[in-house]
C-alpha cells in the first residue's frame, strides 16, 4: 500500500524540483518562455502524481515515511481518502491555472512567478499529503512565503493593481492597496495566526511525545488526559486553530484575503480561491476528528465559538460582497464568506459531536469551491485585461464580445449561488447541513448568507456580462492557453453537479460518514438560492439604480460602512498598527535617552571627572616635574653660592656643624637615657 | 553539591582541535608580520585556506560528536585553582564551531572587494594589518567555542576583543575611535562581570577530560546573576545592549557581519555551559525560568520595534540582532531539551543570516554608494542576486522554508509550549501571547525592510542605476560580494535538509546533561 504514499511524495518532489530549475534557468539566464514551461512541466507530473495517488491507493491508508529529524520529526506522507481527493483537486486546478499563467503572466517577471508557483504547488501539496504536524507546518509556511511573493508579484506598485480606491479613507485609514503594501499584510496577519498553531502544536508534541499525525489520531485520548491534567485545553483549542482561521481568512484575519487580490489573477484564483485559503479548512477536517475525541466535553464553548465566528464571517464578507465595486473584490469577499460555510460546517459538527458530519459538509464544499471560484478568477483575470479596468463600472454587456468566457463565468456563477443542479448547490446543502448542528439560528444565519450569495453573484454577473456595455474599445475572447482552462473548469462546475450522487459517494467515504438527506433543508436553500438571484436581478434590470436608492436616509452611512468593511480594517491599524509605530517610535525615544544618560550622561561625567582628574595630575605633575625640578636647581645654586673658596668661610661652616652635631648628639642622648 | 555526568568520551590521538584553531591564528600571525607586503588576494587566500584546513580538521570530530561522542583534544592540562584547560567538542559546541569556521571563511573572501572599496575611502591601508587581526579575532571564536573551561572561555573571548576593537577603529565609519572605545569597555565590563560571577561560583570546568560535565556547582543567585548580567552584556540582552547598535552600525561591514551573529552569540552559548549547567539547580526553579523568559520577550519587543523605526541599514540589522538574541533567550528560559536546542540551532541560523544581510548592506555601501533606506527602494529589477540572497537571509532570521530558520523556530516554539503549558492556561495563554506577537513582529520588520530596500517604486539609488544602464551584481566587485553571500544562503538551505547533523547530537548532549525538564 505504499505505493500511493510515494506517487504523493514524487508530486510534492516534482515541483519542488521545477521550482529548483526555474531558479537555476534563472541563474543561467535562458528565456523566459523555458522558464514557463518548466513550472508547467514540473506542476503537470505534480497532477499525474497526484491523480495516480488517487487512482492507485483508493479505498486504503497508504504511508511512506523516513525520519527527517532522527527522534523528532518523519519525512511521513499519508494518502487516504480525504488527502487524495484535496490533493487532486489542488494538482489538477494547479495544472490548468499553470497552463492559463503562461499566457496571462507573459515574460515580465516570469521567473519571479514561476519559482514561486512551482514552491507553492509543492509546498500546498506537502501540506495535504503530509502525516505529521511539523512537516504540515513546513509546507504551511511554504505557501505562505509563496504567496507574499505572489500578492507583491508588481512589486513596483504600478497603479493597475491596486486594491481599492486611491483616496479613499475610513476613520482616516487609508482604504486603497498597494501590491507590496497588501503582500506585507497577508505574511504579517497569517505569520500571528501561525505561530499560535506552532504553539499548539508544541503543546501537543509536549504531551503525547510525537507530531505524528496517525499516532496522534490513535492517541486522542493521552491528547485529552493531558490537557485535562494541565488545565489548558480551552487555550490551547484557540491556538491550535489559530493559523487555520488565519489562513482560511476568518474574521477579522480575513482582511489580509481581500488585498491580496492585487496579486496577478491567476494567483488570485489557484492561492486566494482554490487552494491555499482552504489550506485551514483542510486542517480543520483533517484534525478536528482528533481534537473533537480529546475535548470530548471540554468543548463545546470553544466549537460554539469558532462556529459563530465562522458565521460571523459569511455574513459579514458577503454584505461587503454586494457593493464592493472591483470584480476580484466581489470574489475575494465571497471566497472569505464561502470558506467560512466550511468552517462553520466542521465546528458545527463538532459541536454536536458528529464530526463526520461537519467533514462531508466541509469537503464538499471545498472541493465544489476550488472549481468554480478558480473559474470565476480566471475569467476575471481575461475579463479585467480585455477592458483594462478591475472596476465593474467599466465593464458591462460582455456577454456578446466574450461568450464562452459568459459562458463559464455563468456555469460557475451558477455554481457560487448554489442554483440546482450545479455542484454549488449540493455542497451547500451539505455544509448548512451540517452547520444547522449548531441550532437553528446558525441555520437561519446561513441561509440568509445564502440569499446575500445569490444576490451578489446575480449582480455581478449583471453588471460584468448583461446589461449595457461601459467600456471602450473592442475586448475579446484571450488566446485559447487562457481561455481553455476556465472554460474546462465552467463545464467541470456543471458536470460535478451532475455526477453529484457518484461524486458523493467519494466524499463520503473520505469523511467516514453518510450524507443525510432532508427535504426541507434542500427547499428552504433553493428557495434562498432563487430568490436572492432573481430579486437582485429585477433590481438591477428594472429598479432605480445604485444612486437613488443611496438618497434613502440612512443607506448611504450603511452603504459606506459595507464598502469600508465594518470598519475592520481601519480599527486594526487604529488600534493595533498605529500604535504598535507610535510604540516604536515612544522606545526609540527611550533608546535615545538611555543612550545619551550612558554614553553622554555617564560618559560627560567620566570625562568630567577625568578632567579634574586631569586638573590634579597638573599640579602634582607641576610639583614633581616643574616645583621640585627647580627647587633642586635654586638648592643646588644656593649650595654652589657657599663654595667660596676662602677656608675661614669653610672654617665657620665646619663650626656650625660641629655645634649642631653637638647639639643632636646631646638631644638624642638625653631622649634615650632620659627616657622622655 | 556539584555533579559530574559522564559523556561517551573519545580522547583524539592528535591535538587536532588545539591544530584547528592555532591555523587561522598562525595565518593571522603571518599577515600581522608581512603588514604591507603582500597582495590583497595572497593575505585573502591564506585566511580562506586556514579556515579550510581548520574545516578539515574539525570534519573527523564532528563526525564523531554526530555519533553521540564528546571529543577531547589530547593537549590539556590542569591549571592550579581553575580547573583543567582543554579544548572539546560535543553536540552543543559542534554546530556553534562549525558556524564560526565556515561564517569566517566566506567573510574571509567577502572581505576583498569590500575593503579594497573602503582602503580607497581612507585613502590606503594594510591588507596584513587587516587580515591579521581579522584572523586573531576570528581564531578567538573558535577558541571560544571549543573552550572546556570557564576561564580559557574568558581568556578566548579577551582574545577577541582587541582585534575587533581595533578593525572598528581603524576601518569603521563614523566616530569610529569613539565607537571602538564604546565597544571595548562595554564588552570588557560583561566579560569580567562574567569572570565574577564564575569565581563566585566556584567552578570553572565545562568538562572535565577523563570525567565527564561538571554541572550544577553553585546555588549562588549572585553568581548566577553576574554570569548572565556579564553574558548578557556580550549579548546585547535589553538593557544591557546599548553598545551594540554604535558597534555593529559603525564596524567595517565584513567586521559587522562576524560581530552581529557570531560573537554576541557565544554569550548565548555560554549560557548554556556556565548558566544553565553551572547552576542546574536554580535554573529548574519556576521564578528563574519566567524572569529570563520575561527578559527575553522584552529583548526580542524591544529589538524588533527598534528595528520598525530604524533608517541606516546597518543600524537596523543592529537592532535585529538585539531581537534575535532573544530568541536565544527564549530558549535557555526554557530549560527543556527542544528550547535549549533552539538556541543552539538558532545561533547557526542567525550566523548564516545576518552576516548574509550584512553582506548585502556592504553591497549597498560599495556598490551604490549609500545605506540609508531613503536612497534604497524598487531595486529588485537592477540587484535580483542581491535580492534573493537577501530575502533568504531574513527567511533564516524569520524561520520560513526553506531555510535553517525555520527549525531553529519550530525547536524553541516547542520548548516555550511544552515548558508554559505547566504554568496554568492563564499564564499559558498569556506567554503564548507574547510569544507569538514577539516572532511576528520578526517577520513584520524583515518584509518591511526587504520592502523598503527592494521593492515599490524605484529610489534615488535604482534610478541612478537606471540612468546609467548599470549591471552593478556585474561588475568585478558586485560579483565578489555577493558570491559568498550565495554559498552562505545556499547553506542555510542545505541545513534545511540537513537539520539533524546539528540538532540530534545538540539534543543529545542537552538531554544528557543541560536540560532541567523533560
Amino acid at each position: 500500500m505504499a505505493g500511493a504514499a510515494v506517487y504523493a511524495l514524487a508530486a510534492v518532489v516534482s515541483s519542488y524540483a521545477a521550482a529548483a530549475l526555474v531558479l537555476l534557468l534563472g541563474l543561467l539566464g535562458a528565456g523566459w518562455r523555458r522558464a514557463a514551461w518548466t513550472g508547467v512541466a514540473g506542476v503537470a507530473a505534480s497532477a499525474l502524481f497526484a491523480t495516480l495517488a488517487a487512482a492507485s491507493g483508493w479505498g486504503g491508508v497508504s504511508r511512506f515515511s523516513a525520519w527527517w529529524v532522527p527522534g523528532f520529526v518523519e519525512a511521513s506522507i499519508r494518502v487516504d481518502a480525504l488527502s487524495a481527493i484535496v490533493g487532486l483537486v489542488v494538482a489538477v486546478l494547479s495544472f490548468l491555472i499553470a497552463l492559463y499563467s503562461v499566457e496571462y503572466i507573459g515574460e515580465w517577471g516570469a521567473y519571479r512567478y514561476w519559482l514561486f508557483y512551482s514552491f507553492f504547488v509543492a509546498s500546498m501539496l506537502l501540506l495535504v499529503y503530509a502525516d505529521d504536524l511539523v512537516l504540515m507546518f513546513i509546507g504551511w509556511e511554504g505557501t505562505g512565503i509563496s504567496s507574499w511573493a505572489l500578492i507583491g508579484f508588481y512589486y513596483d506598485d504600478r497603479e493597475e493593481f491596486w486594491v481599492g480606491d486611491p483616496g479613499r479613507r475610513a476613520l482616516g485609514v487609508p482604504m486603497w492597496f498597494t501590491p507590496t503594501h497588501s503582500a506585507l499584510r497577508a505574511i504579517s496577519f497569517t505569520r500571528l495566526g501561525d505561530m499560535g498553531m506552532l504553539i499548539g502544536m508544541g503543546t501537543v508534541y509536549g504531551l503525547v511525545g510525537s507530531t505524528s499525525i496517525s499516532f496522534l489520531e490513535t492517541h486522542a485520548p493521552l491528547l485529552g488526559m493531558g490537557l485535562r491534567v494541565l488545565g489548558v485545553a480551552v487555550p490551547w483549542a484557540v491556538l491550535f486553530y489559530m493559523g487555520a482561521l488565519a489562513k482560511s481568512a476568518q474574521f477579522p484575519f480575513h482582511e489580509w484575503l481581500v488585498t491580496a487580490m492585487t496579486g496577478p489573477t491567476s494567483v488570485s484564483a489557484l492561492i486566494h480561491a482554490a487552494t491555499m485559503v482552504k489550506a485551514g479548512v483542510y486542517f480543520a477536517l483533517r484534525l478536528t476528528p482528533v481534537v473533537a475525541a480529546a475535548l470530548a466535553g471540554l468543548g463545546v464553548g470553544v466549537w460554539a465559538g469558532l462556529g459563530w465566528l465562522a458565521l460571523l464571517t459569511a455574513f459579514a464578507t458577503a454584505t461587503m460582497a454586494l457593493v464592493a465595486r472591483e470584480l476580484k473584490l466581489v470574489l475575494a469577499y465571497s471566497t472569505a464568506s464561502q470558506l467560512s460555510y466550511m468552517m462553520a460546517a466542521v465546528f458545527a459538527a463538532a459541536y454536536a459531536g458528529e464530526t463526520g458530519a461537519g467533514v462531508l459538509g466541509g469537503l464538499a464544499h471545498l472541493v465544489s469551491h476550488a472549481v468554480f471560484k478558480a473559474t470565476l478568477f480566471l475569467v476575471a483575470g481575461a475579463v479585467i485585461h480585455a477592458v483594462h479596468s478591475r472596476y465593474m463600472d467599466d465593464m458591462g454587456g460582455l456577454r456578446r464580445y466574450m461568450p464562452l468566457s459568459f459562458l463559464a463565468f455563468l456555469l460557475a456563477g451558477l455554481s457560487l449561488a448554489a442554483i440546482p443542479p450545479f455542484s454549488g448547490w449540493w455542497s451547500k446543502d451539505l455544509a448548512v447541513h451540517a452547520i444547522g448542528l449548531l441550532g437553528p439560528r446558525a441555520e437561519e444565519a446561513a441561509l440568509i448568507t445564502a440569499v446575500l450569495t445569490a444576490a451578489y453573484t446575480a449582480r455581478m454577473i449583471y453588471l460584468v456580462f448583461l446589461g449595457e456595455p461601459r467600456f471602450h474599445g473592442k475586448p475579446h475572447e484571450p488566446g485559447p492557453l487562457m481561455l481553455y482552462p476556465y472554460l474546462t473548469l465552467g463545464l467541470a462546475a456543471l458536470g460535478l453537479g451532475l455526477a453529484w450522487p457518484w461524486v458523493e459517494h467519494l466524499l463520503e467515504a473520505a469523511a467516514g460518514a453518510v450524507a443525510e438527506a432532508s427535504l426541507r433543508l434542500a427547499l428552504l436553500g433553493t428557495a434562498a438560492s432563487l430568490a436572492g438571484f432573481s430579486v437582485i436581478l429585477l433590481y438591477l434590470r428594472y429598479g432605480p439604480l445604485g444612486p437613488r436608492l443611496l438618497r434613502v436616509p440612512g443607506m448611504r452611512l450603511l452603504y459606506d460602512f459595507l464598502y469600508d468593511r465594518w470598519l475592520v480594517n481601519a480599527l486594526i491599524y487604529r488600534l493595533v498598527v498605529y500604535p504598535g509605530a507610535w510604540l516604536a517610535r515612544l522606545l526609540a525615544s527611550v533608546e535615545e535617552t538611555l543612550d545619551a544618560a550612558v554614553h553622554g550622561g555617564a560618559a560627560v561625567a567620566g570625562w568630567g571627572l577625568a578632567r579634574r582628574v586631569a586638573r590634579a595630575e597638573a599640579i602634582y605633575d607641576q610639583a614633581i616635574h616643574v616645583e621640585l625640578v627647580e627647587a633642586g636647581a635654586r638648592l643646588s645654586a644656593w649650595t654652589r653660592g657657599t663654595q667660596t673658596g676662602d677656608i675661614r668661610d669653610y672654617m665657620t661652616y665646619f663650626m656650625a656643624g660641629m655645634v649642631l652635631a653637638a647639639v643632636v648628639s646631646a638631644l638624642v642622648i638625653a631622649f634615650v637615657a632620659g627616657g622622655w | 553539591m556539584a555533579s559530574v555526568v559522564p559523556g561517551s568520551e573519545e580522547v583524539l590521538s592528535a591535538p587536532l582541535l588545539w591544530a584547528a584553531f592555532a591555523t587561522p591564528l598562525a595565518s593571522g600571525i603571518v599577515s600581522l608580520l608581512a603588514g604591507r607586503r603582500g597582495s590583497a588576494g595572497l593575505h585573502a587566500g591564506l585566511a580562506v585556506a586556514s579556515w579550510l584546513v581548520s574545516l578539515i580538521l574539525l570534519a573527523g570530530p564532528l563526525a564523531s560528536v554526530y555519533h553521540g561522542r564528546v571529543v577531547v583534544d589530547p593537549l590539556y592540562s590542569r591549571v592550579p585553582g581553575v580547573g583543567v584547560f582543554s579544548l572539546f567538542i560535543d553536540g552543543v559546541s559542534a554546530p556553534v564551531a562549525l558556524a564560526v569556521v565556515l561564517v569566517s571563511l566566506l567573510i574571509a573572501a567577502y572581505s576583498v572587494p569590500y575593503m579594497r572599496h573602503r582602503f580607497e575611502e581612507l585613502g590606503g591601508g594594510s591588507w596584513g594589518l587587516y587580515y591579521g587581526l581579522y584572523q586573531l579575532f576570528t581564531a578567538g571564536m573558535l577558541g571560544a567555542a571549543l573552550a572546556g573551561n570557564a576561564i580559557l572561555f574568558y581568556l578566548f573571548l579577551e582574545l577577541t576583543l582587541i582585534p575587533s576593537a581595533l578593525l572598528i577603529i581603524l576601518y569603521g565609519y563614523g566616530d569610529r575611535v569613539r565607537v571602538g572605545l564604546i565597544y571595548l569597555v562595554w564588552t570588557h565590563v560583561g566579560a569580567l562581570l562574567f569572570l565574577l560571577g564564575v569565581f563566585l561560583a566556584g567552578a570553572y570546568d565545562f568538562y572535565i577530560p577523563g570525567k565527564g560535565y561538571l554541572v550544577a556547582v553553585s546555588e549562588s543567585l549572585l553568581a548566577l546573576a553576574l554570569v548572565l548580567a556579564g553574558l548578557g552584556v556580550k549579548s546585547a540582552y535589553a538593557g544591557l545592549h546599548l553598545w551594540l547598535p554604535y558597534a555593529h552600525a559603525e564596524a567595517p561591514t565584513p567586521v559587522s557581519a562576524l560581530l552581529s551573529p557570531l560573537l554576541i552569540g557565544l554569550g548565548g552559548y555560554a549560557a548554556i555551559r556556565a548558566g544553565v549547567g553551572f547552576f542546574h539547580g536554580l535554573w529548574g526553579s519556576t521564578w528563574v525560568e519566567v524572569a529570563v523568559f520575561l527578559w527575553a520577550v522584552a529583548t526580542m519587543f524591544y529589538g524588533g520595534f527598534l528595528v520598525l523605526v530604524q533608517r541606516d541599514v546597518k543600524r537596523l540589522l543592529a537592532y535585529s540582532s538585539v531581537s534575535q538574541m532573544g530568541y536565544m533567550l527564549l530558549g535557555l528560559s526554557t530549560g527543556n531539551v527542544d528550547g535549549l536546542t533552539g538556541s543552539v540551532l538558532h545561533y547557526v541560523a542567525h550566523a548564516f543570516g545576518k552576516a548574509i544581510l550584512f553582506g548585502v548592506a556592504g553591497a549597498f555601501i560599495a556598490l551604490l554608494g549609500t545605506r540609508r533606506l531613503e536612497d534604497l527602494g524598487g531595486l529588485l529589477a537592477s540587484m535580483p542576486k542581491a535580492a534573493s540572497v537577501a530575502l533568504v537571509g531574513f527567511s533564516l532570521l524569520a524561520g520560513l522554508p526553506p531555510t535553517l530558520g525555520l527549525w531553529s523556530e519550530v525547536y524553541l516554539v516547542f520548548g516555550f509550549s511544552s515548558w508554559a503549558s505547566r504554568l496554568g492556561p492563564g499564564v499559558y495563554a498569556l506567554f503564548a501571547v507574547l510569544v507569538a506577537a514577539a516572532m511576528t513582529l520578526t517577520v513584520v520588520y524583515s518584509f518591511q525592510a526587504f520592502r523598503e530596500m527592494f521593492l515599490g517604486p524605484r529610489g534615488p539609488a535604482a534610478e541612478r542605476l537606471r540612468a546609467r544602464g548599470a549591471r552593478p551584481e556585474e561588475t568585478r566587485t558586485g560579483r565578489g560580494l555577493i558570491t559568498p553571500l550565495a554559498l552562505l544562503a545556499l547553506l542555510g538551505i542545505v541545513f534545511f535538509l540537513a537539520v539533524a547533523f546539528l540538532a540530534v547530537p545538540a539534543s543529545r548532549t542537552i538531554s544528557s546533561v543541560y536540560a532541567v525538564s523533560g
